[in-house]
């Protein structure tokens, strides 16, 4: 375990490491000066993100609210930059909730139920050894296909990706279950849905949320993927817009919220699902 | 025999149990065993690492479906586990994700009894195993010896009549070792339960059984009356009886 | 006598560690015929759902290996859109060549960066906040900037990949080192090793395991981040070839291509597992 002082160490230098990042940057926006089509610097200093970048944000605000839209001529404010950004932000997010609960929900009950049979479960192995390795990010476009670009496509294609590895990491996770806690259940008198809810079910936890919280990632990323090959609306567009136009200031402030969104919800759902494990021998 | 026996606890028949590795080799683990248990007997399995000590359990446990000859606990043929048999096991099998309370009382859960009046019971023998303290702790606070208690807390808390237990001990120090079996044995007095234990252990065998049974190469090579009054001293262990039971034993199980 | 393995007492099949293996012949027979069944399931299940829905949603299995056949070697429907003479087969050259190339140069720059900063405290004071961030994150936000930056050429694609394999690698590296019992080390010294016998002789054996099953991960992922790349913009590959058959709605030519990753991916997982086993024989 690490000393208080030693954390204490590696929280500064983290802040150390990114503060030098952040001037890195600075300064090579003053060296390349550079700038692509459209005029935007492709190297885009701390200033122009704030003042351009952020501002032109107010861009993709439909003018609700009593908020005015650049489009009826009227100037950016970062108001309407925020709202812009809020809303996209409210659907993207949305997204990924949806997807990942549903994904999370149908790929551990699938998993749990496909565990209780061995011949199920060594059917099913080549079928989703295939799923696992058709990669996710090359099926977007038959999902828009299938579902429409819209919200309810991405939602499924989200779904299907966390779904797919939540589904393996039940039923690895029922497999790495002792046989004796089994036998200590059968032998105490349980049935076999006794057996379910009382062993099963907390004993694959600590397993299953290692998934979990490789899925979050993996539910950010598809639906940055999902947004980015056609939807009509959410933080992906404004990226889509922004790329025709070569803005690569705007790009950078997307990729930047969609960062600080993944890491918030990995470290919340990290810090909440240890609740759960706070039984297990090692509750890191 | 030494017993009287009103009827039989456990009772089987030329029992035979073979497994097939994965290489596919067959391993014999039981040959030809046939051993009658009466109730109220308090029988140590005695053998050597790999004897086959574990299988004959197992198999009275249920958990061993696929042998062959006869086996019955209170005259049913066994052919799956039952709550009229508690077992504890060789390997910790303290259910980690449940507190010390609710491990104890796991098995009236599983019967169906009220919360209030199983978390009653289940203090009641943790109180008896020596556990007061713990009943809110998670197993992983507890030292080994601790949750060998919890599991022994377990089936007495259930009562079955007939406990099988499988090397429960064997993982402990000599004086955590010496402290469970008392509570074991005063448990027994109390309840009067059937008793299958196993252990390699000689000694442990002559503190606790009232009959022991020494498996070899899956055989039953003897099967010896401990005629020694209770509470066995280590200075009752050492008379001559006690030495010439020792000695028995020890030849059976391959030393001297 | 029946197998102790798949007997009634083993209430879940998956239960039982030294038990769940079924008897010699049950393998056998699990080999022979259960992994083929379990393709022809799929193939089954794809091929109904195939014919329940309209062509122009889903075609069958064998429609899309007739694609693929006729669009292998040179794709006229291709070249109509703007592709080139070319064919499904060098498409898929060009998309495996980035893979393995970004794959190879990020993941030795993620292994070396990762065991050195297990082992030299300075190092990893600077490495784990930024694998902290990156560790966590849409690895593929990247992809438009990098589009941006470096403009339609291999070199986009091939630098995330390779940024992506990296930051992986140095995750999987790092873990590797501290899981190499300390013990080893220490005794090595106590022999008399410099820094570099413990280098050669233990730590990278010693993480190599675990390393290559970090590879393996790394290496599925890098399909589909690569193809999603060549989607957004690239000069050839097979996510290009996906992008033009979307436009169009060739529903068998997506499928196709689709396919081909997903195989290719499966035949180079197979290839990594057999080094693997080969490398790691002792483990
Ligand atoms: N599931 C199994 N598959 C194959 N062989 C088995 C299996 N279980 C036990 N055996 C074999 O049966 C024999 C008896 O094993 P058993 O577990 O009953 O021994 P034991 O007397 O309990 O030993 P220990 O004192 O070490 O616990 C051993 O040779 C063992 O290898
Ligand atoms: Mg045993």
């Amino acid at each position: 375990m690490a000393s208080r002082r030693e954390r204490l160490v590696s929280v500064a230098s983290g802040i150390g490491v990114f503060v030098a990042l952040v001037l890195l940057w600075e300064l090579l926006s003053r060296i390349v000066t550079a700038t692509g089509s459209y005029d935007e610097p492709l190297v885009p200093g701390w200033g122009y993100l704030w003042s351009n970048s952020l501002l032109r944000m107010a861009d993709y605000w439909d003018g609700s609210l009593g908020i005015p839209s650049t489009v009826e001529g009227d100037p950016p404010t970062y108001a309407a930059a925020i709202l812009a950004l809020g809303k996209a932000s409210l659907i993207t997010f949305q997204r990924v909730l949806i997807g990942l609960v549903a994904g999370v929900v149908v790929g551990v009950g699938l998993g749990v139920l496909v565990s209780m049979s061995s011949l199920a479960r060594r059917l099913l192995a080549p079928s989703v050894h295939i799923l696992r390795m058709t990669p996710f990010l090359a099926m977007i476009p038959l999902f828009n296909l299938w579902f429409g670009a819209a919200t309810i496509g991405i939602i499924l294609f989200v779904a299907y990706g966390v779904g797919v590895i939540m589904f393996i990491g039940a039923i690895n996770a029922v497999g790495n279950v002792p046989r004796v806690y089994f036998d200590r259940a059968a032998t105490a008198g349980a049935g076999l849905a006794t057996r379910y809810r009382l062993i099963v079910m907390p004993a694959i936890v600590p397993e299953l949320r290692a998934s979990l919280l490789l899925s979050i990632g993996l539910a950010w990323s598809l639906v940055v993927a999902g947004e980015l090959l056609g939807a009509q609306e959410g933080l992906g567009v404004i990226v889509i817009y922004a790329l025709q136009f070569a803005y690569t200031g705007r790009v950078m402030i997307i990729a930047f919220l969609f960062i600080l969104y993944a890491g918030i919800s990995f470290a919340l759902v990290e810090a909440v699902s240890r609740w759960f494990i706070r039984w297990h021998h090692q509750t890191t | 025999m030494l017993m009287v026996e009103t009827q039989s606890a456990v009772s089987i028949d030329r029992l035979s149990v073979v497994f097939e590795r994965d290489d596919g080799t067959r391993v014999q683990a039981l040959r030809d065993v046939s051993l009658d248990i009466g109730e109220g007997e308090f029988v140590c399995v005695l053998g050597r690492s790999g004897h086959g000590k574990t299988t004959l359990l197992n198999v009275v446990a249920g958990l061993i479906p696929s042998y062959s000859g006869d086996v019955r606990v209170l005259g049913k043929p066994v052919k799956a586990p039952g709550v009229d048999r508690g077992v504890i096991f060789q390997k910790d099998a303290v259910f980690p994700w449940m507190r010390v309370e609710d491990n104890v009382a796991f098995g009236l859960r599983v019967s169906g009894m009220p919360k209030p009046e199983r978390l009653r019971v289940a203090r009641e023998h943790l109180d008896l195993v020596g556990l007061r303290n713990v009943p809110r702790a998670w197993p992983r606070e507890l030292s080994g010896g601790m949750r060998a208690r919890v599991a022994v807390a377990g089936v007495f808390a259930s009562d079955p009549p007939i406990l099988l237990a499988d090397e429960p001990f064997g993982a402990l120090d000599y004086v955590t070792r010496r402290q469970l079996q008392d509570v074991l044995l005063s448990l027994w007095e109390r309840t009067g339960k059937t008793i299958m234990f196993v252990t390699h252990d000689v000694d442990e065998a002559l503190r606790l059984a009232t009959r022991v049974i020494v498996v070899s190469n899956g055989s039953v090579v003897e099967d010896q009356a401990v005629d020694l009054p209770m509470p066995r001293s280590d200075d009752a262990l050492a008379t001559p009886r006690g030495l010439e039971l020792r000695h028995l034993l020890l030849h059976h199980i391959g030393l001297e | 006598m029946t197998e102790p393995g798949t007997g009634a007492a083993s209430p879940l099949a998956g239960g039982a560690p030294e038990q769940r293996r079924p008897a010699a012949w049950g393998r056998w027979l699990a080999h022979f015929l259960v992994a083929p069944s379990g393709v022809l399931l799929f193939l089954a299940v794809w091929t109904i759902l195939a014919i329940e829905l309209p062509p122009s949603r889903l075609v069958s299995p064998y429609a899309v290996a007739v694609d693929l056949w006729n669009n292998f070697l040179r794709s006229p429907r291709l070249e109509v859109f703007g592709l080139g003479r070319t064919g499904y087969g060098a498409l898929l050259l060009y998309t495996t060549r980035n893979v393995l190339v970004g794959l190879v140069v990020g993941s030795a720059v993620g292994i070396v960066v990762g065991i050195a900063s297990a082992r030299l405290r300075p190092l990893r004071l600077i490495v784990d906040p930024i694998v902290l961030v990156l560790g966590t994150v849409p690895v593929l936000v990247a992809a438009p900037l990098f589009l941006l930056w470096f403009g339609v050429v291999p070199f986009t694609q091939v630098l995330l990949v390779g940024g992506y394999s990296a930051v992986m690698m140095v995750i999987f590296a790092q873990r590797a080192a501290a899981n190499v019992d300390p013990v080893y080390e220490k005794s090595a010294m106590a022999r008399g090793a410099s820094w570099r016998d413990r280098l050669f002789l233990v730590l990278i054996p010693g993480t190599l395991p675990e390393i290559l099953g970090g590879l393996r991960i790394t290496l599925a992922s890098a399909w589909g981040l690569e193809t999603f790349a060549e989607i957004l913009g690239a000069p050839s590959g097979i996510g290009q070839a996906i992008k033009t058959l979307t436009n169009v709605n060739n529903v068998a030519g997506m499928l196709a291509c689709v396919s081909l990753v997903a195989l290719t991916a499966i035949i180079m997982d197979m290839l990594l597992v057999a080094l693997a086993r080969w490398v790691t024989r002792w483990a």
